[in-house]
């Protein structure tokens, strides 16, 4: 390799870890999307999605625009707030189970 | 009536979608989902969707060296054929494995309802033992000691922009990962060479790529099984490595019939084993589930889609000779600046860092005298994670 290739390689790998630095640190901001777009997200996504409460049971309900998405929750007593018809703003993380997409809740607020 | 309009439209739009890189069947069901349409009619688009862009992405691919995530593995290979003047000989050959590979998925669709959800039980508790042991395989595949030390650095490195990315911060993370892994990276390279995309010469194939195409159909079952992170694309590289060839077509045979007969089985794979591997499949199974009597009319859909869309990309294949009378660092600055465009479009400033991040990784291998292949770290380590 001549020097000013590896000077390129150097540079290149630099980028690449500052790059993935910033990245990692930037994982934690959650993204606003709607419940189309939660469906299709990649697994372990950090959402914010808001929607009507529909189905409330013990640990979980479903939160509907258009479409709808389960939502399972523990431990979280603001979800108590919640009633059918009522709009709520969840916050967590996009999982799967069985090919269907369900939002593991780490917070939720009802409006 | 209402069937044969939303099939034409879902073709109309599985073109758009396969030929405007950063656009997925994916984004399209996304967006229709949220207008007012019979839900008989959305799933006959879906799908439609579905099989017009499995065949188009091609065109992108192999002429400007974009890839789709699902065949991101035919990028290099199939560029390699444009600037030999055999793009629309390796248009041809992806489109007749599509075709084929899709027919003979049709016919095993019964099989896989059964078989899937045994080989599902059987692999996935394995799944992480499996991707080591490939991906083990794929580094070693170097031979030399030196090289094999700069894959797995390359590939960890991937690997680590890959849990950097598919955790969430950025929208659509393989578009960008992928854009500057293959294509911005290629084309940095490229401006310290001379190549132009030469005539594109019309000329027959023999059909000695049947075999990789069998081999396809196979491998695109197996990728129902693998999580859902690009599992069309990992499995092509794993069956590459295992399938030595150095014939650019046969490669392509390869990975075109893996992603047709993953686009099949991912029916089966919803019905048997409950996993959506297409998100277009999931959001429309969530406003209308898919039934086992829904099956016949929905791959006749998928396969009538692709049928008519090999037909058209053949015709637009004439129209690739253009491409030879640009200059091709003009087209390799179009490609650069739309590709910033539209990253910044669909993944916002979060995006554009994966982008220049992705570009930096995609230029070493060249440079380190390894493989392209070893940035498929990027999927393969985070389905490693996922498995475990």
């Amino acid at each position: 390799m001549q020097l000013d290739e590896k000077k390129v390689v150097v540079a290149a790998c630099l980028v690449a870890v500052l790059g993935i630095a910033l990245l990692f640190l930037m994982n934690e901001t959650p993204r606003r999307m709607n419940i189309a777009q939660a469906l299709v997200s990649q697994e372990n996504t950090l959402a914010e999605v808001a929607g009507t409460a529909e189905n409330l049971t013990e640990g979980k309900f479903s939160l509907c625009d258009q479409l709808c998405i389960s939502v399972r929750f523990s431990k979280i007593p603001s979800a108590y707030l919640l009633s059918d018809g009522r709009v709520a703003v969840v916050l967590g993380r996009i999982k799967e189970y069985r090919g269907n997409r369900y939002l593991e809740a780490e917070r939720i607020d009802a409006k | 009536m209402i069937q044969v309009i939303a099939l034409l439209a879902g073709i109309l739009l599985g073109i758009f979608s396969g030929l405007v890189p950063g656009i997925h069947s994916n984004t399209i069901a996304s967006v229709l989902s949220t207008l007012p349409i019979d839900p008989e009619a959305f799933a006959y688009i879906i799908v439609a969707v579905l099989g017009a862009h499995l065949v188009f992405q091609f065109f992108p691919s192999i002429f400007l060296s974009i890839p789709d995530d699902t065949v991101v593995a035919s990028v290099l290979p199939g560029h390699r054929m444009a600037l030999e003047g055999r793009g629309r000989q390796a248009l041809a050959v992806c489109a007749f494995s599509v075709m084929l590979s899709a027919g003979a998925s049709a016919l095993l669709l019964p099989v896989s309802l059964v078989l899937l959800p045994i080989a599902f039980g059987a692999i996935s508790p394995h799944m992480a033992i499996i991707l080591v042991g490939a991906s083990i395989y794929l580094l070693l595949s170097e031979r030399a000691a030196g090289k094999i030390a700069l894959a797995a650095f390359v590939f960890l490195l991937s690997g680590a922009l890959g849990l950097a990315t598919l955790r969430g911060a950025v929208n659509d993370p393989l578009f960008p990962s992928f854009s500057g892994l293959f294509a911005a990276s290629g084309i940095l390279l490229s401006f310290t060479q001379q190549r132009k995309i030469p005539r594109q010469k019309k000329e027959s194939t023999r059909l000695d790529f049947l075999p990789y195409v069998a081999a396809g159909v196979l491998f695109g079952m197996l990728s129902d099984l693998l999580p859902g992170i690009a599992a069309p694309a990992q499995i092509a590289i794993f069956a590459s490595a295992i399938l030595v060839t150095d014939d650019a077509k046969k490669f392509l045979a390869l990975v075109s019939s893996i992603a047709a007969s993953h686009g099949v089985f991912a029916f089966a794979a919803l019905l048997s084993i409950g996993k959506a591997r297409e998100g277009a499949l999931a959001i429309m199974n969530e406003i209308e589930p898919v039934m086992p009597s829904d099956l016949p009319a929905l791959v006749g859909v998928l396969l009538v889609s692709i049928g008519v869309s090999a037909f058209l990309l053949m015709r637009l294949s004439k129209y690739a000779d253009r491409l030879q009378q640009i200059d091709t660092k003009k087209i390799n600055l179009l490609v650069l600046a739309y590709l910033s465009c539209a990253v910044a479009i669909i993944s916002g400033g979060a995006g554009l860092l994966v982008f220049a991040t992705a570009t930096a990784i995609g230029i070493l291998p060249p440079l380190l005298g390894i493989r392209r292949t070893h940035v498929m770290g990027l999927i393969i380590i985070p389905s490693i994670l996922l498995s475990l």
